[in-house]
């Protein structure tokens, strides 16, 4: 078991005012899963992201990430584990724009302390899976947006962490290339096992998955069917 | 190692993303150091060399006496009666002293009689050391071996009623306990800006002060340094004292510490006033790239790698604008050095007046190396200061609350 919601309630606000952006998510993530966590805006997609990766706190219920409840971390404890144990791949790709490609796919990985021929190896190897080995020098802003995407993932997927989240990571990418960088998931996906979770309300993507959660008003229920 | 040199090379390349407004920042920087540095080599110059001309002028630096000649609570009377001899000051060096003697006397013209200073000096190493005959105006300076010679002040002549070429009486008491009384010839007037000295001061040689107040030939009242402004007071030798110009003017020497402290203010307050201008313009810039830590905090940076990048920027940045004004500062230091500032543009085209003598209001700067790290010390001391509002405040909201 990867990961272990129970009982996952998250709300903002308070009163009449209060908003339960998760309501009571019992959920298991299995190792080399590739779940779409699928809903309309606004209904709790990003926040149980943020919730699995630990960039946000639960209000009640816990989460274990291979046996280990992480919602009991400090913020800094949670970032060092997400560091060790996700990649996270965003709408708007967030490259910055000061480092090449390859520096980008290296950051999380001299922020791990490897040494640099680990990070030159692990580089290689993310940019070449991802298909931009021949792109290595290129910065952000020399790249379209499909190409800043898969620099994205080969950030994400590098260290070969134990999960993958990406929040809406087609949303910004016309359908051609939504469908390749959903083909470059599945293929990371099968070939070393990746777990991936991402949110999408591209209804296309989702007979492509082997699990989608549906939320709605902070409720999860898991099904192919609306 | 090679972490550090990816933070380096990030934090550089982040300095580039805003070109305009880190040049600005920079060059707020540069000139901020720069001047700060001009400044107080200007003020330390200026109160260096103004002071140093005055004393050159008739105090020296400092001055050798007999014990008692000068009563210790005020440095401007003394006591005729303490001589020194040759022998007891024979260790210091002839090249960088004067020997004086100095009598209160009375000195009569047609006009009136007047309380007045003379002085006994030797012409021959006053006109190698010191500055007196600078203010010689009319006739000529006093010869070695000359007789009941004198020079008056301008002011103090035209009050006795007499002119160059004239004789005055002058009378006062010997050290063998005589009336001392004799007629001098005034070969020179001096001018000294209109000032108290050139009503109070007459000159004579040495000898004929000798002569007038019956002290033995190997006898003087001070032994006066015209060495190195700088230079700290040689031990006293057995027998004498040495009594620094800083003793002889405390004011003026208080009011030398006061340009300097006045002007480290001033630079404080500059220096606040570019870190707080550096501190508005950091905040935007790191709350322009919010997002950016946001995104960074969410891959795995911890907020002590953020504030590192930050700081490792700032450093940067620092290091560019303090060096740039490191070389600006000593390079203006060094024109002026080279051509010295006019004070006159500052006072009107008129002298400055000091203990009663005017002094040449023209200021070359000289390089205190000390100022060309402790300028920038303190502009980086108050760069790091400002740094720290911006840096908390973006490390909290990276880490967005739960």
């Amino acid at each position: 078991m990867l990961i272990e919601m129970q009982n996952l309630t998250k709300t903002y606000g308070e009163g009449d005012q209060l908003v339960h952006a998760t309501q009571d998510v019992n959920l298991k993530i299995l190792e080399g899963d590739f779940i779409a966590v699928v809903g309309p805006s606004g209904s709790g997609k990003t926040t149980l992201l943020n919730l699995l990766a630990g960039l946000l706190g639960p209000t009640s219920g816990s989460i274990l990430h291979r046996g280990k409840e992480i919602q009991h971390l400090s913020m800094e404890e949670r970032t060092a584990h997400r560091l060790a144990n996700m990649g996270f791949v965003f709408q708007d790709y967030q490259l910055l724009p000061v480092l090449t490609a390859r520096e980008n796919v290296e950051l999380p990985l001299q922020m791990r302390n490897m040494s640099q021929a680990e990070i030159d190896e692990k580089t290689a190897w993310a940019m070449t899976q991802v298909g931009l080995g021949d792109k290595f020098d290129r910065y952000p802003r020399q790249l379209s947006g499909g190409q800043q995407q898969r620099v994205a993932i080969a950030r994400a997927v590098a260290g070969r962490p134990s999960l993958i989240l990406a929040d809406e990571p087609t949303a910004n990418l016309d359908s051609k290339t939504a469908q390749d960088i959903i083909d470059l998931f599945k293929k990371l996906n099968q070939e070393f096992k990746l777990t991936f979770v991402f949110s999408t309300h591209d209804p296309r993507l989702i007979d492509q998955v082997k699990r989608v959660l549906r939320i709605n008003d902070g409720q999860l229920r898991e099904g192919k069917t609306p | 190692m090679s972490r550090q040199r990816f933070l380096l090379k990030f934090s550089w390349r982040n300095l580039g993303r805003h070109p305009i407004r880190t040049l600005i920042m920079a060059l707020g920087l540069a000139f901020g150091t720069g001047y700060i540095i001009f400044a107080l080599n200007f003020s330390a110059s200026a109160s260096q060399e103004i002071i140093a001309d005055f004393l050159a002028q008739y105090f020296g630096n400092h001055q050798v006496v007999a014990p008692g000649y000068y009563p210790d609570i005020d440095k401007k009377k003394f006591d005729q009666n303490y001589t020194l001899s040759d022998d007891q000051v024979a260790t210091l060096s002839p090249e960088t002293y004067v020997r004086r003697v100095t009598l209160p006397i009375f000195l009569s013209g047609p006009r009136k009689t007047l309380g007045t200073l003379l002085t006994g000096l030797s012409p021959t190493q006053e006109l190698r050391l010191s500055k007196v005959s600078k203010a010689l105006s009319q006739g000529r300076f006093l010869s070695e071996d000359g007789v009941n010679e004198i020079l008056l002040g301008e002011k103090l002549a035209r009050k006795l009623g007499v002119k160059l070429g004239e004789e005055v009486a002058i009378f006062g008491q010997a050290l063998d306990g005589s009336v001392a009384n004799d007629i001098f010839h005034i070969v020179g007037l001096m001018n000294f800006g209109g000032g108290d000295m050139e009503e109070n001061l007459a000159f004579t040689s040495i000898h004929s002060a000798r002569t007038l107040a019956v002290i033995p030939e190997n006898r003087f009242h001070q032994l006066i340094s015209f060495g190195t402004f700088n230079d700290a007071p040689p031990p006293a030798p057995p027998g004498t004292e040495v009594v620094s110009w800083k003793t002889i003017l405390p004011e003026i020497y208080g009011s030398m510490n006061f340009i300097d402290i006045f002007t480290w203010i001033v630079a404080v307050i500059i220096v606040v006033v570019i870190s707080l201008g550096m501190g508005n313009t950091l905040m935007i810039t790191f709350l322009e790239r919010e997002k950016e830590f946001y995104s960074l905090n969410v891959i795995g940076a911890r907020s002590s790698w953020i504030a590192l990048a930050l700081g490792l920027e700032v450093i940067m940045l620092g290091v560019l604008g303090i060096g740039t004004g490191i070389i600006i500062g000593n390079l203006v230091t060094s024109f002026f050095h080279v051509v010295p500032i006019s004070l006159k543009l500052f006072t009107g085209g008129k002298d400055i007046m000091m203990g009663g003598m005017a002094i040449i209001p023209r200021v070359r700067l000289w390089h205190h190396h000390q100022y060309s790290w402790q300028a920038p010390l303190l502009v980086f001391f108050f760069l790091t200061l400002s740094l720290i509002f911006p840096i908390q405040r973006i490390i909290q909201r990276s880490r967005r609350a739960d």
